[in-house]
């Protein structure tokens, strides 16, 4: 019988991190994580602790660790660095923002490779067996509408990435937690008071971060590939009107490509898998404030005909 | 000045019932055309045209007259399509 990260216990976890690590599968991909740090193990028992536990496996996609660089960094204003295959590629970040850092390099090693998927900066949803797909720039309100979707039963593919299949342009999920920050953290606490959440990390270039736990269908069903349905591009509205508007296709080709780690890249093959996603999603704006009518009008647009 | 598509490189142009898209291979780029745009592209590449010819098929295309205003604009829309290496001229 395999075990889940949440029957282990903490400690046993924490020292399995400390030495030969921890592999954690999550959709297509297999990371191996390394940390010392009691809060990363905290972190990943809590909020990945709906996924199986390996101790070994033959092959691994994304060799992490998160660490102190030196023996006096871990008392003098103590920083972590996030190794990645031995290299750091970004500048260390105080220990307190741990757990967030993890999530933000976990991030950054499908932004930056597996270019076998055309890769939106998307949230991705599914009802009815069909995908939601919510390109979207920072700060327009996606991943807390993401949030509230997941908490109302749509099945989460991923806050970050919306992996499109070259092949079938199928949504590939990688169901992870979902990043909130700031005045949504408060507002999806308000939302549902069920909703779990990991480490707060404070002060970070973002803000106040926290992440979210995915909910058990969405992990149990991490395997299982959507087929497009909608694209739709929110915005949060402070006190704005709930509206839904019909996008025509060839604009939302644009701003799904902007949002695109690696449409350029992929050249013809990510015009063509563009242009049939487009082709078999229903495209809209969608503007909103209250998440009681976002929710609502998602449930219907649910129910449409694609 | 003859106008022409140099050929080591695609174009395609897509359309989903509204506007245009055009994707450039060799830049990766993707445009939205204008409507004066599409039937210059579409022309060309069925072969070169002279840059008079080729404002005049646009204008026949789309029934427009071509007065100075017209041909103000087409250059502009020409030098877009200059700039971005989707035109040649020689």
């Amino acid at each position: 019988m395999t075990s889940r990260i949440s029957d282990l216990d903490l400690d046993y976890l924490h020292s399995i991190l400390q030495s030969s690590g921890l592999y954690l599968k999550t959709g297509p991909f297999t990371y191996r994580i390394r940390s010392s740090v009691r809060s990363v193990a905290e972190g990943l028992h809590l909020l990945y602790g709906r996924n199986q536990f390996f101790q070994e496996m033959e092959f691994v996609d994304f060799d992490i660790r998160l660490d102190s660089p030196s023996s006096l960094r871990r008392h003098f204003r103590p920083k972590l660095d996030f190794y990645f295959d031995h290299q750091t590629p970004f500048k260390p970040l105080p220990l307190t923002q741990a757990f967030a850092f993890l999530e933000w390099g976990m991030n950054w090693c499908i932004s930056v490779h597996m270019n076998q998927y055309l890769k939106l900066h998307a949230a991705v949803l599914e009802r009815n067996g069909r995908a939601l797909v919510m390109p979207a720039a920072p700060g327009s309100g996606k991943s807390t509408l993401c949030a509230a979707l997941m908490l109302r039963g749509w099945r989460l593919l991923s806050d970050e990435h919306a992996l499109v299949s070259l092949e079938d342009m199928s949504l590939i999920p990688v169901c992870r937690p979902i990043s909130l920050k700031n005045r949504s953290i408060k507002v999806i606490k308000q939302f549902d008071s069920s909703a779990v959440f990991g480490p707060i990390c404070e002060d970070t270039h973002k803000g106040t971060v926290v992440h979210m736990k995915p909910d058990a269908q969405s992990v149990a069903l991490d395997h299982q590939p959507v087929k497009p349905g909608w694209m739709v591009f929110p915005k949060y509205v402070p006190e704005g009107d709930t509206r839904l508007t019909e996008r025509i296709k060839e604009t939302a080709f644009l701003k799904a490509g902007d949002q695109s780690f690696n449409y350029s890249l992929l050249g013809r093959r990510g015009f063509d898998v563009m242009s049939n996603l487009i082709e078999a999603s229903d495209c809209y704006n969608f503007s909103y404030s209250n998440l009681d009518e976002a929710i609502e009008t998602f449930e219907k647009l649910s129910t449409t005909a694609v | 000045m003859f106008l022409y598509i140099p050929n080591d490189f695609e174009l395609i142009l897509k359309s989903f019932g509204n506007e245009t898209l055009l994707f450039h291979s060799a830049s990766g780029d993707t445009l939205l055309l204008g409507p004066t745009a599409i039937p210059l592209v579409t022309r060309l590449k069925n072969g070169p045209l002279e840059q008079q010819a080729l404002f005049e098929y646009v204008a026949d295309e789309l029934n427009y007259e071509v007065d100075e205003d017209f041909l103000n604009h087409m250059e502009e829309v020409l030098s877009g399509l200059m700039i971005r290496d989707i035109v040649a001229a020689q």
